[in-house]
């Protein structure tokens, strides 16, 4: 990429894409806490046909493609788990009610997002962001409360549509999964299960290891690094791992 | 101020934030020497530091931050490969070590008003962790820590002179009381290698402590100092100023 002089204007059009990607990526930890994922999708991400179609979630287990079947899995298929759940816990307890405005009762997920490292493309249409996340998830079962810790990496690709920054690509790596209270070391190294196992049920498109902490830090996500087009970056998307690359590598 | 100033002012901080999560970004996966060579600054002169003391120039950083570590890469992979051999297949074996994950958090900027130079403060409540160890067991560690970081500009780029680490708590994550359970010792090795690991022992410049770990008679200590508006470099104090016993030998 090569130096340029830039003017004010564009030295604070960069400066104010930075905030304005680190408020959609807040926006996108509040949408999922508060299980507004419908709203996320139609609010957050991308809208133009053309990249609603290259859109992609990725967590460890591989890659959701196309926003159709990101909706299926992140919208549809979180209802229907809420509504298991609830019914669950309504035939524990009558008193509950077995109602819309009950689903995910007892539920609390917070993925916090830190240490920010953002570049935006040096043609501003694009831009590659990168974060630590210390979270928590908390479920309620009529028999018991799962609280974990979770701890994970983001690395996310936004596009620019209209002037207005959207998630592209989304990838969650989760480093460990770890109940409170729990020893960490009594946890068997060979199960990572928790966290490189897709959940029963959600439809994956490309079904890879795309991230674990078997061999403690993966190298993939790459740590963005400066670029002047997407083309020449490497994605976030299913195009990046180097496992899909023609004659791809292990790791 | 004028408008352009400003927005200086403005780049500079964005850029500041940038350079201090790729360190973390690079040092979760071991990228010790990348990180000097690309984000520090030319100069001989600059220092890091932590509890146990300071590297006091370039040199004695290069040793104990990038040289002592990669051979503790070769050390681990060695221990590793007998009892995993799949770890043959990680390219680089920096990655082996260990994830240390050290978040960002509660940042305080300064940039000066020449434009040179600017100031850091961070929280960095963080974790290490590791799947595949010569233990046999995962380990997880909750660490609680501060940076100081001083900033200056070269050639056009935001690059470190100085990182003052504080280390505050570290403990057994999620054990009850954990910043006072002591970490379990890690077993010895099948060959004594003890005057092997003694050997390698790359001595800081100048010995610490240069801060406190937590303990029931710690008083609070205010360090890094937090960054407050300065003109010049020269007119501020700088993260390379010796504290801890420095500080009390000089009372």
């Amino acid at each position: 990429m090569t130096k340029q002089v830039l003017t004010d204007d564009a030295r604070i059009r960069r400066v104010w894409d930075v905030l304005e990607i680190k408020n959609l990526m807040g926006r996108h930890a509040y949408y999922h806490a508060y299980d507004m994922h419908a709203e996320e999708l139609a609010e957050l991400w991308v809208q133009k046909p053309g990249n609603q179609k290259t859109a992609s979630f990725g967590q460890n287990w591989g890659y959701q493609v196309g926003i159709n079947i990101i909706r299926k899995n992140y919208v549809d298929l979180n209802i229907k788990w809420h509504q298991e759940d609830l019914n669950e816990l309504c035939d524990a307890d009558p008193t509950l009610e077995n109602c819309p405005e009950n689903l995910g009762i007892g539920c609390m997920l917070m993925h916090a997002l830190s240490t920010p490292y953002i570049e935006i493309a040096g043609d501003g249409q694009t831009a590659q962001g990168m974060w630590y996340s210390p979270g928590q998830v908390t479920f309620v079962y009529p028999d018991k409360v799962n609280a974990l810790w979770m701890y994970e990496k983001y690395a996310v690709d936004f596009i620019k549509e209209d002037d207005e920054w959207k998630i592209w690509h989304l990838f969650v790596g989760t480093d460990f999964a770890l109940e409170a209270g729990e020893d960490m070391t009594k946890q068997p190294v060979s199960d990572t299960s928790v966290d490189d196992k897709a959940p029963e049920g959600m439809e994956i498109t490309i079904p890879i290891q795309a991230y674990t902490s078997r061999y403690n830090w993966s190298a993939y996500p790459a740590i963005p690094r400066p670029y002047e087009t997407f083309s020449e970056t490497i994605s976030n998307g299913p195009d990046g791992p180097p496992k899909l690359k023609k004659g791809g590598e292990d790791e | 101020m004028n408008l352009s100033e400003r927005i200086d002012r403005a780049a500079a901080a964005s850029e500041c934030e940038k350079v201090m999560s790729l360190h973390c970004l690079y040092h979760a996966g071991g990228i010790h020497r990348e990180e000097i060579e690309e984000f520090w600054t030319k100069r001989e002169d600059c220092k890091w530091s932590h509890n146990f003391g300071q590297m006091n120039n370039k040199k004695n950083y290069i040793e104990c931050y990038a040289d002592e570590q990669e051979a503790s890469a070769v050390d681990i992979y060695e221990q590793l490969e007998p009892i995993y051999p799949e770890v043959k297949k990680v390219k680089d074996r920096r990655a082996l070590i260990e994830v240390a994950m050290h978040l960002l958090a509660s940042p305080v900027l300064e940039v000066a008003k020449d434009g040179q130079s600017a100031k850091g403060l961070w929280y960095t409540p963080g974790c290490i962790f590791s799947t595949l160890n010569p233990q046999k067991a995962k380990e997880g560690m909750w660490m609680w820590e501060r940076y100081g970081a001083d900033f200056i500009l070269e050639d056009g780029k935001w690059v470190y002179l100085n990182l003052k680490v504080c280390c505050d708590m570290a403990g057994i994550m999620d054990a009850e009381n954990w910043p006072f359970v002591e970490a379990p010792e890690e077993p010895p090795s099948e060959e004594d290698d003890s005057s092997k690991a003694d050997s390698s022992q790359v001595a800081v410049g100048v010995p610490g402590p240069l801060h406190y770990m937590l303990s029931g008679t710690q008083i609070p200590q205010e360090r890094p100092y937090i960054p407050q508006p300065y003109r010049t470099f020269e007119e501020t104090y700088s993260y390379a100023t010796l504290t801890g016993i420095y500080e009390e030998k000089g009372k």
